[in-house]
């Protein structure tokens, strides 16, 4: 039986550190390591057997991760537009003062967050929870950078509260000299870098 | 464990139905076989070291998906807080009846798109709402108990909510006999409609 069951393995090379960190989760959840790696390997055919690839699913675990610790939450579009539009009529400058707030908030938050590159940081995932945008680009070159957004969907209120964050944001990352553009739908800004 | 090392490289042996299934997959994806092995050994163990099982992650890209469908967007926690402060003290009821109407509207839409609705939204409010701490749904004696729980939410925050969960339970055909809330904390009882 032995025998039979030692004929039916095969091997297989993969790198050493990979391996390494395999061993160290087989010990803490009292695995043998050859018993772990196969586990392991199935769990990644079982999700490629439900058409998922494990790299996706880490992916989007990352983008609610990075989310919820810069604090925003996800509601239905139509709702937050509404309550945006009822807001903005109401009382236009104290709304746009909360979406500025909200924006420097956030970008402080990712300054002091003790990341290497945080704009870099910011800027993808920016980019990431602005999924529902049709056409979005964020380009920095030679400290000047250029934002282009352009949704459709979002109602006048929504687009300018939007675009008040993203200027408060780049700000408190030391951007200046904006230059912007908003319409319903549509917010472009360029700005460059306070030189100091 | 037997084992061999080349360089950089440790050789680890694998059941050969496995493997068969794994060169199935991998070629379908058209990629060599021990590069696909490594790259899908490198992501499970990223899973695991994320404290994350298969089917709850598979479950949490399903909520994804589908929030990315009916039109979810991220706001910030601070703003959505300014919005339901300053509306509810100008327009309450129209506030009420926007957040009842869009929760109409996602409880058809889970309607359609979940074997389980009911879980559906109880997940979906759970990935997409950290600001709650519990989503609870029980089945006994033919009633249906939804409980909700946040120590972050507002009063009128919770109240918001609730016509949202009652708004989407309405949108699948379901009676609510009980509704209660209180700052932070949702119960409500619900059963099919006849």
């Amino acid at each position: 039986m032995e025998k039979n069951r030692k004929a039916r393995r095969k091997t297989f090379a993969a790198r050493q550190d990979l391996i390494e960190r395999a061993s160290e989760l087989s010990k803490q959840k009292g695995y043998t390591l050859y018993g772990f790696v196969n586990e392991l390997l199935m769990l990644a055919f079982e999700a490629e057997e439900m058409g998922v690839s494990l790299r996706i699913l880490l992916d989007e675990r990352r983008l609610l991760k990075a989310a919820k610790e810069a604090s925003f939450i996800l509601g239905l579009e139509n709702l937050w537009y509404e309550m945006a539009d009822i807001a903005y009529n109401k009382a236009k400058r104290s709304s746009l003062k909360s979406w500025s707030e909200a924006g420097q908030w956030l970008a402080k938050s990712y300054l002091s967050s003790g990341t290497k590159d945080p704009f870099s940081v910011f800027k993808r995932d920016l980019e990431a929870f602005t999924w529902s945008a049709s056409e979005f680009e964020f380009e920095e070159v030679n400290g000047n950078i250029s934002i282009r957004i352009i949704s459709p969907r979002f109602s006048e209120a929504y687009t300018f509260m939007f675009a008040a964050f993203l200027v408060s944001s780049l700000e408190t990352f030391g951007f200046t000299g904006f230059n912007n553009d908003v319409s319903r739908g549509t917010i472009r800004l360029r700005a460059h870098r306070k030189k100091s | 464990m037997s084992n061999s090392r080349t360089k950089g490289k440790r050789l680890i042996p694998v059941p050969e139905a496995l493997l068969n299934g794994l060169m199935k997959a991998s070629s379908k994806e058209g990629k060599p076989l021990n590069k696909y092995i490594e790259e899908a050994l490198e992501q499970a163990v990223k899973v695991f070291e994320a404290g994350q099982d298969l089917k709850g992650m598979v479950r949490y890209f399903e909520v994804l998906q589908s929030q990315k469908a009916s039109g979810a967007v991220f706001t910030p926690l601070i703003v959505y807080d300014f919005l339901t402060s300053k509306v509810y003290s100008s327009d309450k009821e129209k506030l009420l009846e926007v957040w009842s109407n869009s929760g109409k509207w996602y409880g058809k839409y889970i309607a359609e798109k979940f074997a389980n609705p009911i879980q559906a939204l109880a997940d979906l409010l759970q990935a997409a709402r950290w600001d709650l701490n519990e989503v609870d749904v029980k089945r006994a004696d033919g009633v249906i108990k939804f409980r909700c729980t946040s120590a972050a939410l507002t009063k009128e925050g919770t109240e918001l909510l609730l016509k949202f969960i009652e708004g989407a339970l309405e949108g699948m055909y379901y009676k609510i006999v009980k509704s209660e809330f209180m700052k932070g904390l949702i119960l409500l009882e619900f059963n099919l409609c006849t």
